[in-house]
Order: C-alpha cells, then sequence, then structure tokens
C-alpha cells in the first residue's frame, strides 16, 4: 500500500486515528489470495433491497414449474434473469397477511417491514435493510446504507418515494442524482489526492455536532431521536472524511456523464440511469464503502411512463397496471408484460455487473443477497397474495440460488426474515400483528 | 428505536367506525364531543364542586425548516444563491409543516445541507463585494478578530433567530482563526465559520420550545426571540429581518401589544405575499402540480408551461384576494374571476389575451366553472393521468375545504372503472357516476362515497385537465347533487353551497392554525379557534385579518392552552 506524504500530512491534522476509522476495503486487508479478510474471517456479504411498483401478473411471473436446478425454468417476466438462475430464487404463493387497508401501501409497507402502513406514508417498524445495517455495515463509510432511485414520479397514496425506514417517521429517501453519487463515492475511492480543506470541514463538524448536544438535552426523548438521527448523519460525515484521508486506491468509480452522457434527467425512466447506479452500486459494495443498499425502480404505484419499452409516455400504473389504457385491456395486458420485463432486465443491469466483478473467492453476486419485490402482486385487482418476490446472489455461501420454491399461501414476511437471520440478525421474529413470523424459509438456505 | 405508535390503533378504530364526516384534524384525533370530555378529578365525593384536571397537551417539538422556509432563508441571508437539493419535505395531515414537527432527517440529508451550504456560502463569498453586502463587518485581515466575532454575532442572531451565547460564537469564531491561520484569508475564513453557523440544528431547525412563566401560572410562554421566529416563519415563511429581532431583543413581542405592532408592519411587507403564497401552495397541494402525470397521448395540451399557469393564476387569485383588493377569502370559493394567459385561456373557452401574459378575466355568465373548485389548478390535480376522478375531487372539497374526513377505501375493494371488463364482450362506455353507483350502494363503501361522490361528480363537466366537456364520451352528464341537504344542480351551485356551507369559515382557521402551529389543533384549543372564527368573521372574512387574529391572539404567545399542562416528556430521556 503506496501512502502519499500528503495524505500523511492530512491524517496527522485530523489526528491520525487510523486504526478506528472506516475504510474502503484495502488489498491489504484481505489475505494472500485474496478469498478473506486478513485474519482468515470471510468476507461480510452485501444486502441489497430492489423496489419496483405496480406489482406482477403471476400468470406470467411464476415460472411453470417448482424445484432447483433443471427442474425449473424462469418465466417469461423473468426472462431476462435467465442468465443469473444459479444465483435466482423465485419465491411465489407467498401472501401479505397485513390486512389491505391502503392500496399500494399496505402491501409494500409488510413487505418490508412485516408491518401495517400507517397514515401519510409512514411505517411502524424498521425496514428489513435498516435491520441488517447494524449487524453487517455499521464500521462502513454509510452506516445507514445508501438508497437510490430511478424514477422520482410520484404513487397516489403510497409510501411517498421511500422504501427505507429507519423507524417511523425515519425514512431514507432515495437519492436520484447518480453524478452526486459518484463524486461522493469518488472521494471515497482513495483516487483523488485529499483535499488538505477536509480538515476544515472535520471543525465545522465538530462544532455543528456540540450545537447539536448541547440542543439534545433540553428536548423531549422523540425530538431527540430526531436529533439523534442528525448527529448519527454528523457521525457519518466526520468518518467519511476520516477515510477519505486514509484510503488506499480502490480504483476509480464509473463516471455516469462520461459513460451514459445521454441517460436522461434525473428521475427519468432509462436503462442508461439502471447502468449508471449499478455501475456505482457494484463499487460501493466491492469497495465495500457500505454493504447495506437499496435501490427503487419505481415507487410504490408509480405514475411514471416506460417510454423505453415502448409504451409510450402514457402512466404505466394507470394504462396497464389498471389496464385503462384506451387501447383495451388485452392493450393493457400485454404492455404490462412488457413493462415488467423492461424492469426486470434493468434489474439484470445491477446483476450483471456484479456477477462481473471479482469478490473473494467468486463474485460479488456470489457475496450479496438482493431482495427485490414489489408494491402489489396482480395490479388490475390490487391482489396481495402471490406476490412477486425475489432472492438473488448467495450471501457468500449461505443462500443456495437456482431454485422455484412455492408457498401456499404463507406469510410474504418469511422472505425478509429469512434474510435477516441468514445475514446474521439476532432478532428471533420479524414484523408486527398480521405480518410477524419468527420461522424461515430452510429451502432457499445452501 | 422501533416504538408503536398509538396512531395506529386510532386510525383502526376511525376505520372501523366507518366515514366520518364530521370536522377532522384534531391533535387527540378525536372526532366526536363525548372523545373531548375531560374525566372528572378526586373522587367526586366532597362537598364542593369537582375541578377537572387540566388537559393534558403535547409539549412542542422543533421543526426541520421546510423546503421553503430553508430556501427562502438562505437566499435572505446570502442573496441569490443557486442551493443543490435537500432531503425532501414529508406531507403529514396535508401539511409539510406538520411533516416537519415529526419526521427526522435521515444522515443522507445531512450531507445535502452540508454540500448545498458549501456550494451557497462559496458562492457568495465568491466576489468580495458581494460578501461585503452580506456581514456586518468585513475583515481586512486574519488578525482581524473583533471584526470576525462581530460579524458571525450579526449573521448568526439572523441565521439562528437569536443571539449566539458566549460559547457558540467562540466555538464558530474559532473554525475562522483555524482556517485564518490555514488559509491566511480572512473573508475564506468568514466563509467557513458561517457555512457552520448555517449547518448547526439551530438554523435547520425551528427551536421555539418556551419556558415556564410563574407570571402566567407556569404556563410554558414562547420567549420574545421565539416569538420573532414563529411570527415570521408564519407570516414570511422566512427568518425575521433585524427590525423583528431588534423588538424582540427588546422584549417587546412578550405582548400581544407589541406582537400586533410588529404583525402590522409584517403584514404590510412584501414578504407577506411569499408567507400566503407558501400556505396556499401546501394547503391546496399546489407542488404536486409539477409531478403530475397526465396520458399526454390523450392530453398533448399537458406541458409544463400549462402547469405552470395553472399554479401561477392560483396564486394570482390568492393575491388579489388577499393583498390587491383585500375582500372575502371565501369569495374565492364561487367566484367568477379568473387570470389567464393564452394557454389557459384556451383551456378555459376564453378569448386570447394580447399580449400572452397573465390577465384577469370574468367566466361568462351560466357557466358552470365557479372558483376554486373550477380552477383548472384544482381539477387537474385531483384527477387521474387519463380520466376525472370523482372520488379524488370529492375528497378534495370534503377534506380540504370542510375538514372532514374520508378514510381510505376498505381492504379488497375492486378499485377498477373500467367500460371494457375484460371478457372480450362488446364494451359498453358508462358515465362516472354510472360506474360509481355500485360503491354507494355497497355498504362498505356507500359511508365515504355517499360524501365524496356527489362533490366530485358536480365536476364531471371538466376534463382531467380542467376543461370544460358538454358530454363524457357522448354519454349525458348528471352534474347535479346535494351538499349536507343543499340541493345544486351544477358546479356551478355547488360552488355556491361551499362558501355558504357553515363549515367553511371553521375549516379555513383550523387548516390554516394546523400550517401555523405545525401540528393538529388540540382539543382544549377548540375555544380560541372560535374565537379566531368570529374575529374572521367580524373582519369580512379577511385573510389578512384572519392572520393577524391568530399571531396576536393570547395563546399564540404559548405552547398550550390555559387550563392545560404539557406532557411530561419534555426533557426527559437518556
Amino acid at each position: 500500500m503506496k501512502m502519499l506524504p500528503r495524505r500523511t500530512v492530512l491524517r496527522g491534522l485530523i489526528g491520525g486515528t487510523a486504526l478506528a476509522l472506516p475504510l474502503p476495503r484495502l488489498v491489504s486487508m484481505l489475505n494472500g489470495n485474496g478469498t478473506a479478510y486478513a485474519d482468515g474471517s470471510p468476507l461480510r456479504p452485501r444486502y441489497l433491497t430492489w423496489f419496483f411498483g405496480n406489482g406482477a401478473d403471476p400468470a406470467h411471473w411464476v415460472p411453470a414449474a417448482v424445484g432447483v436446478g433443471d427442474a425449473w425454468a424462469p418465466s417469461t417476466a423473468l426472462a431476462p434473469l435467465a442468465e443469473f438462475k444459479p444465483w435466482l430464487s423465485v419465491l411465489s404463493g407467498y401472501q401479505v397477511a397485513v390486512p389491505a387497508i391502503y392500496a399500494h401501501k399496505s402491501a409494500p409497507a409488510a413487505v418490508l417491514t412485516g408491518a401495517q402502513a400507517m397514515d401519510g406514508g409512514d411505517v411502524q417498524l424498521p425496514s428489513i435493510d435498516q435491520l441488517l445495517a447494524p449487524v453487517i455495515n455499521a464500521d462502513t463509510a454509510f452506516p445507514s446504507g445508501l438508497h437510490v432511485g430511478i424514477s422520482n414520479v410520484t404513487g397516489a397514496g403510497a409510501l411517498d418515494f421511500n422504501i427505507s425506514f429507519s423507524g417511523p417517521n425515519a425514512p431514507n429517501p432515495p437519492n436520484y442524482d447518480p453524478v452526486a453519487l459518484f463524486t461522493n463515492l469518488l472521494a471515497l475511492s482513495g483516487t483523488l489526492e485529499p483535499d488538505p480543506a477536509l480538515f476544515r470541514r472535520k471543525k465545522i463538524l465538530d462544532a455543528v455536532a456540540a450545537d447539536a448536544s448541547e440542543l439534545r438535552a433540553k428536548l423531549g426523548s422523540q425530538d431527540k431521536e430526531r436529533l439523534d438521527r442528525h448527529l448519527d448523519g454528523l457521525d457519518q460525515l466526520q468518518a467519511q472524511i476520516d477515510a477519505i484521508a486514509n484510503a488506499a486506491d480502490c480504483g476509480m468509480p464509473v463516471d455516469p456523464n462520461v459513460a451514459y452522457p445521454d441517460r436522461g434527467a434525473d428521475g427519468a425512466i432509462t436503462r442508461g440511469r439502471c447502468q449508471a447506479f449499478a455501475d456505482l452500486l457494484t463499487f460501493a459494495f466491492s469497495c465495500e464503502l457500505t454493504r447495506v443498499a437499496t435501490h427503487v425502480f419505481s415507487c410504490a404505484a408509480c405514475h411514471a411512463g416506460y417510454p423505453e419499452a415502448g409504451l409510450g409516455e402514457v402512466t404505466f400504473h394507470e394504462d396497464f397496471g389498471h389496464r385503462l389504457s384506451p387501447m383495451g385491456v388485452d392493450f393493457g395486458t400485454a404492455g404490462f408484460h412488457t413493462g415488467v420485463e423492461y424492469t426486470m432486465s434493468c434489474l439484470a443491469e445491477l446483476l450483471q455487473r456484479f456477477r462481473d466483478t471479482p469478490d473473494g473467492a467468486g463474485n460479488l453476486l456470489d457475496n450479496v443477497a438482493i431482495y427485490a419485490t414489489s408494491c402489489v402482486g396482480l395490479p388490475w385487482d390490487h391482489r396481495m397474495d402471490d406476490f412477486p418476490m425475489l432472492v438473488i446472489g448467495k450471501a457468500g455461501g449461505r443462500l443456495r440460488g437456482d431454485i422455484h420454491h412455492r408457498s401456499a399461501g404463507e406469510n410474504t414476511s418469511m422472505v425478509p426474515f429469512t434474510l435477516l437471520q441468514t445475514l446474521g440478525g439476532a432478532q428471533p421474529s420479524f414484523g408486527a400483528a398480521e405480518g410477524l413470523v419468527s420461522a424461515g424459509i430452510p429451502e432457499i438456505l445452501a | 428505536m422501533p416504538r408503536a405508535d398509538p396512531r395506529g390503533a386510532l386510525l383502526l378504530g376511525v376505520l372501523s367506525a366507518g366515514c366520518y364526516s364530521g370536522l377532522s384534524g384534531r391533535a387527540d384525533g378525536a372526532g366526536s364531543d363525548d372523545a373531548s370530555a375531560t374525566e372528572p378529578g378526586g373522587s367526586g365525593s366532597g362537598e364542593t364542586a369537582e375541578v377537572p384536571e387540566p388537559a393534558e397537551v403535547e409539549a412542542p417539538t422543533v421543526r426541520r425548516l421546510t423546503q421553503a422556509e430553508f430556501t427562502h432563508s438562505v437566499r435572505d441571508l446570502l442573496g441569490p444563491v443557486d442551493l443543490s437539493a435537500i432531503e425532501a419535505d414529508s406531507n403529514q395531515e396535508g401539511f409539510f409543516a406538520v411533516g416537519a414537527a415529526r419526521v427526522a432527517l435521515s444522515p443522507a440529508g445531512v450531507a445535502a445541507y452540508e454540500l448545498a451550504l458549501d456550494a451557497a456560502t462559496a458562492q457568495a463569498f465568491a466576489d468580495p463585494a458581494n460578501a461585503a453586502g452580506l456581514v456586518a463587518c468585513v475583515p481586512a485581515t486574519v488578525a482581524d478578530v473583533a471584526c470576525i466575532r462581530d460579524a458571525i454575532a450579526a449573521f448568526g442572531r439572523r441565521a439562528w433567530r437569536r443571539p449566539l451565547n458566549a460559547t457558540e460564537l467562540d466555538r464558530y469564531a474559532g473554525i475562522a482563526t483555524d482556517v485564518g491561520v490555514e488559509t491566511g484569508d480572512a473573508l475564506v475564513a468568514l466563509r467557513h465559520a458561517l457555512w457552520g453557523v448555517l449547518q448547526s440544528p439551530h438554523f435547520l431547525y425551528r427551536v421555539e420550545l418556551g419556558t415556564p412563566s410563574e407570571d402566567d401560572g407556569g404556563r410554558v410562554k414562547f420567549s420574545s426571540y421565539e416569538m420573532a421566529s414563529r411570527l415570521a416563519f408564519t407570516m414570511w415563511n422566512t427568518l425575521p429581518d433585524d427590525a423583528l429581532l431588534d423588538a424582540a431583543q427588546a422584549d417587546e413581542l412578550a405582548t400581544s401589544t407589541g406582537i400586533a405592532a410588529q404583525a402590522q408592519r409584517m403584514l404590510a411587507d412584501p414578504r407577506a405575499r411569499q408567507g400566503v403564497a407558501n400556505f396556499v401552495a401546501e394547503h391546496y397541494r399546489l407542488w404536486q402540480l409539477e409531478e403530475k402525470a397526465k396520458d399526454t397521448t390523450q392530453f398533448p395540451e399537458w406541458t409544463p408551461t400549462l402547469k405552470a399557469a395553472m399554479r401561477q393564476e392560483m396564486l394570482a387569485r390568492i393575491e388579489e384576494v388577499v393583498f390587491t383588493t383585500p375582500a372575502d377569502f371565501l369569495s374565492l370559493y364561487d367566484d367568477d374571476k379568473v387570470f389567464v394567459n393564452n394557454e389557459l385561456a384556451a383551456l378555459y373557452g376564453l378569448p386570447a389575451v394580447e399580449p400572452d401574459a397573465f390577465h384577469p378575466a370574468t367566466l361568462p355568465a351560466g357557466d358552470a366553472r365557479r372558483g376554486l373548485i373550477g380552477s383548472a389548478m384544482i381539477l387537474a390535480l385531483n384527477s387521474l393521468p387519463a380520466r376525472t376522478s370523482a372520488t379524488e375531487r370529492g375528497q378534495f372539497i370534503a377534506e380540504t375545504l370542510l375538514c372532514k374526513t374520508v378514510p381510505p377505501p376498505p381492504p379488497d375493494v375492486d378499485t377498477n372503472l373500467d367500460d371494457d371488463d375484460g371478457s372480450g364482450g362488446p364494451v359498453v362506455h358508462r358515465t362516472l357516476r354510472e360506474k360509481l353507483e355500485p360503491h354507494r350502494e355497497n355498504p362498505a363503501c356507500a359511508g365515504c362515497h355517499n360524501v365524496t361522490d356527489p362533490l366530485g361528480l358536480a365536476l364531471e363537466h371538466f376534463d382531467t385537465m380542467g376543461r370544460y366537456r358538454e358530454t363524457d364520451l357522448g354519454l349525458t352528464i348528471d352534474a347535479s347533487g346535494e351538499l349536507d341537504g343543499v340541493p345544486f344542480v351544477d358546479a356551478a351551485e355547488l360552488a355556491v353551497a361551499l362558501r355558504e356551507h357553515p363549515d367553511a369559515l371553521s375549516c379555513l382557521v383550523r387548516k390554516l392554525y394546523t400550517y401555523t402551529a405545525g401540528r393538529l389543533p388540540f382539543d382544549a384549543e377548540d375555544d380560541f379557534l372560535a374565537a379566531i372564527g368570529v374575529e374572521f368573521e367580524v373582519n369580512d372574512n379577511r385573510f389578512d385579518r384572519l392572520l393577524l387574529a391568530i399571531v396576536t391572539h393570547d395563546d399564540f404567545r404559548f405552547a398550550h392552552p390555559a387550563d392545560s399542562v404539557l406532557g411530561t416528556d419534555q426533557g426527559e430521556g437518556p
């Protein structure tokens, strides 16, 4: 590891407490052949929630046969994921158990948090990614994870744009701007010469944190919780500055403006935007700048259109999700299927990059667990049974992959609970009330 | 961290009770008189009359500046700087102002503030001459410590809406010193100190918590500085100016008289228009227009410029009735006056205007389009991408204008209203009224749909963009209905019925107070709100008088009504 003198000077300025700092993963942190950490412990798994709005049609989504390996083949909807079949677990037949009080809201709240939604876009419990963050991500540059989104078009009455919640009234809204994420990751990559001005930021953040701590002492408990989250944000910035000052070269993330100059405006649904975020998430996971992320393709009940899929500028939710196209129901059904296949092809952009990125003894897809799901089952009837749920990746050998497992209407909460347990969460159960489960799905484990 | 929210149980209770059509929006969620009854104290066996326990109400919470408050405040301090995205507001109870008092910022949101304020302060200080206009003292050298401290103190007082204490001033002056040592540039040093001042929670949050006042029987009272902040954000949607802070320093905002003097001055200030516009933007959800999608294959006229025109028209209507020609605010509900440029004139079926800029215009006599519910903005916003929605439009009228509660649909309801049943048989078009008929006949749906649909169906002559149509796909539209016993034949008559509705006035008072307080009104504030309502009425329903009535009322200076106590949560916790 070559450390530049200026970096050393800077580290001296900041206090030089390198051992306590979160670091991008360095070559020196791995063993001789790069298959494990230097102390011999296996690489930590990564986790990602991949969410898309407006559901799926079970007739199009669910593979015809159940089983493992050659016994099953991906459905038409999942054809874009066929080349990732060895890592793919299709979980069909699961049913959202919480009552459907809010269309497109009760269900996403249930599959993300295991509990009913609250009025006004809120949830009762933390989402699965935030339960995993303290387990596998506390020592990274983004302890609460990275949260990105493709479409920023709203869905009426749904959970706003959010799929990640640290708790009630504590969302982690997605970032729609890949350039902003690139800039942030680039600074953390160790590629750039650290700016001596970093120490000024640290001084300022120290002052702001002192203000916040003094104020905190005067507040009631709910305000304390809110200010604690603000302090978490200040801590995260401080940790990132330390990481910049100490990082070795982690490679260079892909610049969206160079690779995808025609990707469209922030918030637009385009393949270029999917690719840009896929590159950046791959970099962040590979470098262990974070081990937890969420990716919103489109929010619950999203009203955006899918022009690249040949579906025009009409709203996907209306014309196809509810089959209200003036062209009729058959056209609506076909267009809906096309849109879901397009959605899966954007997911494939991420999977391809994960698979092609070496990580430990295998690739990133071997070491990740992706939970892909939606806000509704069959959308035109707002169904909450036979819910679209995928688990992708092998989570460091913990998941078997290449399986279609069908349930006879069991609780959707079992899927996130399986991932929580598999990735080290100590919680004996997941969810609340009708959504509460304490059993996982052994069939998908290795 | 995870905590159960009692509102969950409350919500389910409301739902199971069916659609409630009384006044909605109480801090305790109660919708009926008995729910607001206070349990009597003591055993009741004594000879003296029972003394009711004082109602316990929620303590005030800090409120993160909304995006609008943040933007206006930063630009008041730094001039017209560019601001990169900060974390989005959360709409709760119909207002960002309420979400700002409840929702926590994410860690990424803290980083977004740092980034936005770095760029904004750098931009403002890029030109020394410009910077000199923003600070009280321009240091010539890094050794000019007194000047740097003066500059931070003056900037900080404005930004934090109170003077910095000695520790705080030392803290930020220390940043200037360190950066000065490193760079040798006094202005760069000062810029960094102010970048810090703006990242402090004392800037980013409205810290208006009050302290118990012995002179007021222990009631928690806002300080004069806190009152300056409350007045400025309520009336201007931005920071206090120096005159208001000077009044606070002289403790002139401890009395209604002192507040009235400032409030009168503030109403005459151009920033009052910004303040009222922001209330309207939140109340009528103007912000949602930007992201409102329409099927542009069917409605190619749905352009960004049309949306901007709709927004501008709504603000012009408000400006007219509140400031230009102050009049009865409720006249907005059934007025025949509109404002149009050519794009909007075409949509309203009015002649083109010359030049193509906003002009006042009058709708023809006998036109079905009248008032707020006839505005393109309200009609388009409360519609679906390719069709109208009687339910959404009715919900807007019921909830936003009349404060009725309309819960979401019951579980597993079929919300499809398509003509094509997918059977492959011939498609038979039906009017929206016919399609919605089953909802009003089904007991599980009727409670709510009987509230919303008759109101929304009255607007069926206006398509999803708000353009008049004589028929719906050739079918005759029946726009008649009834609002709480008052029959109407079309949208114009509904507009009149709305203006004359007995709840219209009290609902507006309640909404404005919710926005002002950042929370739903307490039951214990019923008398206060009633008094404000009377004041509003005797002042000819003028909105500026309503605003004055709220901010100058005694209760506005306290964190809780007389005869109530704050919850015990305050100041506790680890």
